[in-house]
Order: structure tokens, then C-alpha cells, then sequence
């Protein structure tokens, strides 16, 4: 590999600082669901954020793309797009750099397809909207896009509609669109929440084979901690808004350090867990943004907790590589 | 069926039922097979699981056991009792006995109710002679039962999370103290933490009041957990039935290998190469022969081609719908040496 190709794999193409989202909830009060969010994404790097709903994590997402709901705002924070401060942009700027520099894949492939368009055209209005291209060579390069995404017979299924196609196949068309313009970094908010575990497990075999060939930065956001250990190379779990675990996936996932990632873990029903004893339920709520507990935002439900955790709100400190925001973190110098 | 089936206990039997759809105009002859020729029991105080994708026909079969649809043809014996030939008293009572819980905890409450009004309303329809009082008394039970506060009584469901909602569907089910209820997709829309929450909860109150589950899901980890016996469907066939044990141990279908296959790794275990199965055909007709060829590893045999497998024993209480039953190893080795 030359040393060229090497920076490549290694630059930074998305760079988060200290993100804050806000929300008008009427009467000049507001709440803030995304509470100082930072982190970065390198070419070719697949970073999950785990969270529940609730957690902030989808609203982190629409404040990349700059997508937020009308009552909603980004209040504080920096948002670097290949060194660019993209946070602040007008909006007809910004229009150029989304879907070009920076796409999202939604949940639900039905409700981001028009009905009443070809999926070929669809693919093709994405094509256009970053390249001046002709009829004939968007249309080649939507065939090719379907190819690449796996659409068995793309030349055969381009002029069909949404509706005749299965759930995955709507999601292998919305990735095309995604995917269209070569973006330098790619959101996917819980693609496969909606499908079929056999189709879920294709699809992110042939996600990641896409961001690899292309060294993209993705971010995956999903609530599921299994899919985001076995895609991911870097896990952030959000919880109330901020980041409280970050590490490597596997290591995330092997010695969790923040009291809430380990009950996350311990409550996943999985394959070869004992069914005769119970599962270890977090127990409580997670937290609304209306009303945050004080100190540590997940005191109510920790086994952990001790009198600091309802006064005083943990900062990151760095644990066995971790960076986790735990006064009393597993692995640390203990309670 | 074996001798040993018929000792089993059971309370619910699924005879030969089936029911197909007539999609569009009536001479297109275009027929859905949602549910084809399937029979099952339930055993009095067990949970049988039911897995398969979407489209397999495994929510049409639940409704059928309540009577919430008509089938084609087949019968549903309920403790004795035939569901589709029950008299309006016969089915009045039906009704209290059989209830169920749906996927979605907003969609299926009535946002305009109190929660008080949710569960109470079975015991208005089903027992007027209460008082209010009593009436008051009973779903301040019910919700201590599923782990609910009573401040929650006078709530909108819209103030509640999805979790606490699905607690207030369950309440309601057990309202009448049923003894079936069917559990659709229960937990596949709550999170992980609230997940755990609800089916520690469904299995405690299963062991209190003796109740039976048809525990429908697409989530193999939550079946293996919740269910004795389960049984896998693809396109409104079963094509495998067994226990626990026998699915998660020893499973035979090359389906059940590929569903298992592509679930999540449990954290820590590394994912290894399973089955993977073909890419599922766009047309809504069904493939001769064995309807899952178009998708098997295998399923270029002929004999996969022109005859239709049925159930049969393969090991003492697991039966297999396949014309070459094996462990995912030999098949893999099977389908390489044929691909060669």
C-alpha cells in the first residue's frame, strides 16, 4: 500500500464537538435531548451508536444531515465535514453537501420511496440532483448502483415500482440512493429493524462489503447491541443524550465499564443464554428529556449508585481504554 | 400422530386448517396460501413459540385459533369445544377464555381511555353485575399483577412509555382470567432493557395462573426462551415442530439452519458461516414440489421439485417437512459438494 493510500484510510471525514440539540416544547421552555455529543468517524470506519428510544441517538443523526424537526435546533456544538464547519451553513449550501458529502438510509424503506415513481427513476433523481448527467448514462449508472447492491436482474427490475418489491429489495434500492454520490460519510439509522433476520443478515453483509470497497465512514445507529458488535469497529452507547461508553466494539462488548452498557448486555435475550433462570432486567424507565434526574442520569436504575451519583453528574475519565462517565465504573478503582 | 401425542394434555387442536386469500378480481384465480394444511396442539400450561418470517403465515394462524378469521377448511377444538360450530353462548364464553396481545403498545390501546378504562372494559362486556367499586378494585389488581402503580389508573396512554403500554395490554388480556393467550410479536417493538422486563413478567404470570401461550415471533433468542415447543413456518406450511431442545440442539430444516444462522451472535461468540439461503423469488405463486426449493441449498433435486414433503418423525417428538433432513454440517457439505 503507498503511503498516499494509507492517509486516506486513516482521515478523519466527519469530526463531532461537543453537539447540543434543542428542542421548543412551548411557553419559551425547551428541552435538550442531545447533551454534548463529540466524537469523530475516519475513512473506511464503522462506528455504532447504541442507545434506546428516546437516548438522542436518531436526533444526533438528523443534526449531521441538518434534517431536524421545525421546533428543533442545533444549540451548541461544531460539526466538521471534511474539516468543514458544516453546523452553521446556510441551507443552500448545505443542500449541495447532503446526499452528496453525507447521506442517510432511514428505518423504514417504504416510507422513504415514492409509490408512484419508478425505483429507476427515483435512483436516477438521486444520481442527477449531485451530477450533470444525461438520461441514457444516469440510467446506466442506476442499473450498475442496483448491481452493486445486490438487485438480482437490475436491467429487468429498474422501470418496477416500489410495491413489487420485497422489504429488503425496497432497503438494497434506498442504500443505491444513499450510496449514489460516493459520500464521504454514511448514516444508516436501524436499517434492518424492519425486515426479516435472514434478509437483515444479507443486508449488512452487503453494506459492509459496499462502505469497504468505497471507504466510507458509517455511523450505525441502532438500539440492537448484537448487530452493532458484529458490524462495528467503534461502539458509542448513548444513554439521555450523552455518550457514556466509547470503545472498541469488541472490547465494549467484552468488558463493558459504564454500570449501564453492562445491564444493557445482561438483558439481551440471546441465543445460548440459560432459559431457566430469569433474564437480568434493568429495571425503571429510561429517562425522559422532560424530566432528567439529577447528578448521573441513570441513578434511578443502577445497582451501582451511591450518594455523588444524585448530586454531582460524572465526567468521561478513561478506563481500560474505555471513556465512560461513571463515577464508580466497573474495572476502575472501585466504590 | 403418535400415541405420546395424544396423552399429552392439550387444550387446543389445530385440525388440517387452512386459508387462502383470493387477492384481486375473482377470475384472476390467484390464490394466497396463508395458512396450508396445518395441525397443531397445545399443551394446558405450555407456551408453543411459533417463528417465521414475514409473509409465512404466522399471524393469520394466530388469529384463526381465536376466531378472529374464518379458515378455508380445518377445525380448532378449544378444550373440548369446536370454534367455528360454537353456539353465541358457547362462544361468549370462548372469549373470555382466549386473549391476546398485540405488536404494537400505542396502536392498541385507545388513546381517548384512561388506563382504567382500557381494563376495565372486558369486565364491563363480560361481567355487568360488577360494581363500580369492585369494577375499581380489580384493575388496581391487575396492575399491581403487571407491575404497574395505581396513579397510573387515571393516565392516557400517550403519558405512558411503550414499555409501561404493553404492561396495560397485558393487564387487559388477563382481566377475565383467561386461560390462552396469544402473545403477537409482544416484545419486537420495546427495547432491549424494557424487553427483558415484559417476558420475565409474561413467564411469571404463566406460572401463577397456569396460563397457555402461542408466543408468535421472528426472534429465535426470545422463542428458545419462552417456549417448550416450537414451531417453525414458511409460507403457511410448518416444516418443523419439536421441543426446545430439539430446534436449538439438533434442528433438521434447512430453514431453521438459515434462521438461526442469520441471527445475532450472542456477545463475545464469533459469528460462523451457517446456511445461507437463496434470494426468496418476487412471484406469489408457489414452487412445485417442496414450496421452500427456490430458496434451499438442496433444491435443485428433483425429487425437491415434484413432491411435497409432508411433516414427518424424525426423532421422538420432532417432526420435519424435508426429503433430506440433516445437521447444518452435512448440509453445508452436501450443498459444496453439489455446487462443484
Amino acid at each position: 500500500m503507498t503511503v498516499a493510500a494509507t492517509d486516506r484510510l486513516t482521515e478523519t471525514v466527519l469530526a463531532v464537538r461537543g453537539l447540543e440539540v434543542e428542542i421548543a416544547v412551548g411557553h419559551g421552555a425547551s428541552i435538550r435531548p442531545v447533551r454534548g455529543v463529540s466524537f469523530e468517524v475516519r475513512s473506511g470506519q464503522r462506528t455504532g451508536i447504541v442507545g434506546e428510544s428516546g437516548s438522542g441517538k436518531s436526533l444526533t443523526a438528523f443534526s449531521l444531515m441538518r434534517l431536524l424537526p421545525p421546533r428543533a435546533r442545533i444549540a451548541a456544538g461544531d460539526v466538521y465535514l471534511r474539516g468543514r464547519e458544516v453546523s452553521r451553513l446556510p441551507e443552500s449550501e448545505m443542500a449541495g453537501l447532503r446526499g452528496g458529502k453525507i447521506s442517510l438510509i432511514y428505518q423504514d424503506p417504504m416510507s422513504s420511496l415514492n409509490p408512484l415513481q419508478s425505483v429507476g427513476y427515483q435512483v436516477m433523481e438521486a444520481i442527477s440532483a449531485h451530477d450533470r448527467v444525461g438520461r441514457r448514462e444516469a440510467r446506466d449508472r442506476a442499473i450498475e448502483l442496483l448491481r452493486d447492491v445486490g438487485l438480482p436482474q437490475p436491467e429487468r427490475r429498474v422501470d418496477d415500482y416500489p410495491h413489487e418489491f420485497s422489504g429488503g429489495m425496497r432497503q438494497r434500492v434506498v442504500i443505491a440512493m444513499a450510496i449514489c454520490a460516493n459520500p464521504d460519510v454514511l448514516i444508516a439509522d436501524e436499517p434492518t429493524t424492519s425486515l426479516d433476520v435472514t434478509t437483515q443478515a444479507r443486508i449488512m453483509d452487503m453494506l459492509a462489503q459496499i462502505v469497504a470497497e468505497r471507504q466510507m465512514g458509517v455511523i450505525l445507529i441502532t438500539h440492537d447491541l448484537g448487530l452493532a458488535a458484529s458490524f462495528c469497529d467503534d461502539i458509542h452507547v448513548m444513554y439521555a443524550g450523552r455518550f457514556v461508553e466509547s470503545g472498541g466494539a469488541a472490547s465494549v462488548l467484552q468488558h463493558p465499564t459504564h454500570p449501564y452498557s453492562e445491564a444493557l448486555l445482561e438483558s439481551i435475550c440471546h441465543l445460548d443464554r440459560d432459559v431457566t433462570t430469569p433474564i437480568a432486567a434493568i429495571g425503571g424507565q429510561p429517562p425522559s428529556p422532560h424530566e432528567l434526574p439529577s447528578g448521573c442520569p441513570f441513578h434511578p436504575r443502577c445497582a451501582r449508585a451511591q450518594d455523588v451519583c444524585t448530586s454531582e453528574a460524572p465526567g468521561p475519565v478513561d478506563v481500560a481504554g474505555h471513556m465512560t462517565e461513571c463515577h464508580f465504573p466497573i474495572g476502575g478503582e472501585g466504590p | 400422530m403418535t400415541v405420546a401425542d395424544l396423552d399429552r394434555d392439550s387444550l387446543i387442536t389445530v385440525e388440517s386448517i387452512s386459508r387462502h386469500f383470493r387477492p384481486g378480481r375473482r377470475r384472476s384465480g390467484r390464490v394466497i396460501r396463508a395458512v396450508d394444511d396445518v395441525s397443531l396442539e397445545l399443551a394446558r400450561g405450555e407456551t408453543l413459540g411459533l417463528v417465521g418470517e414475514s409473509g409465512s403465515g404466522k399471524s393469520t394462524l394466530a388469529r384463526l385459533l381465536l376466531r378472529l378469521d374464518k379458515p378455508t377448511s380445518g377445525r380448532v377444538v378449544f378444550d373440548g369445544t369446536d370454534v367455528f360450530a360454537s353456539t353465541p353462548s358457547e362462544l361468549r364464553r370462548l372469549r373470555r377464555e382466549m386473549q391476546i396481545v398485540f405488536q404494537d403498545p400505542y396502536a392498541s390501546l385507545n388513546r381517548r381511555k384512561t388506563v382504567e378504562q382500557i381494563i376495565s372494559f372486558p369486565l364491563v362486556v363480560h361481567e355487568p353485575s360488577l360494581g363500580r367499586a369492585e369494577r375499581s378494585r380489580r384493575v388496581a389488581e391487575l396492575l399491581e399483577l403487571v407491575g404497574l402503580r395505581p396513579e397510573h389508573a387515571p393516565a392516557h396512554p400517550r403519558h405512558l412509555s411503550g414499555g409501561q403500554c404493553q404492561r396495560v395490554s397485558i393487564a387487559r388480556a388477563l382481566a377475565l382470567h383467561p386461560r390462552f393467550v396469544v402473545l403477537d410479536e409482544a416484545v419486537s417493538a420495546v427495547d432491549v432493557s424494557i424487553q427483558a422486563q415484559i417476558l420475565n413478567l409474561l413467564r411469571d404470570l404463566q406460572q401463577r395462573f397456569s396460563l397457555t401461550y402461542l408466543f408468535v415471533t421472528h426472534d429465535l433468542a426470545v422463542v428458545r426462551y419462552m417456549a417448550n415447543t416450537i414451531a417453525v413456518m414458511y409460507l403457511g406450511r410448518i416444516v418443523e415442530l419439536g421441543s426446545r431442545e430439539n430446534l436449538f440442539e439438533s434442528p433438521r430444516h434447512p430453514y431453521t439452519h438459515a434462521l438461526l444462522a442469520s441471527s445475532p451472535p450472542s456477545p463475545g461468540v464469533e459469528q460462523t458461516a451457517g446456511v445461507v439461503l437463496r434470494e426468496a423469488p418476487a412471484s406469489d405463486t408457489l414452487a412445485s414440489g417442496c414450496r421452500f426449493n427456490p430458496r434451499c441449498p438442496l433444491g435443485r433435486r428433483s425429487v425437491c421439485q415434484t413432491v411435497d414433503p409432508p411433516l414427518q418423525t424424525v426423532a421422538s417428538g420432532h417432526q420435519v417437512a424435508c426429503h433430506f433432513p440433516q445437521s447444518a454440517e452435512s448440509l453445508l457439505a452436501e450443498a459444496s459438494r453439489e455446487a462443484s
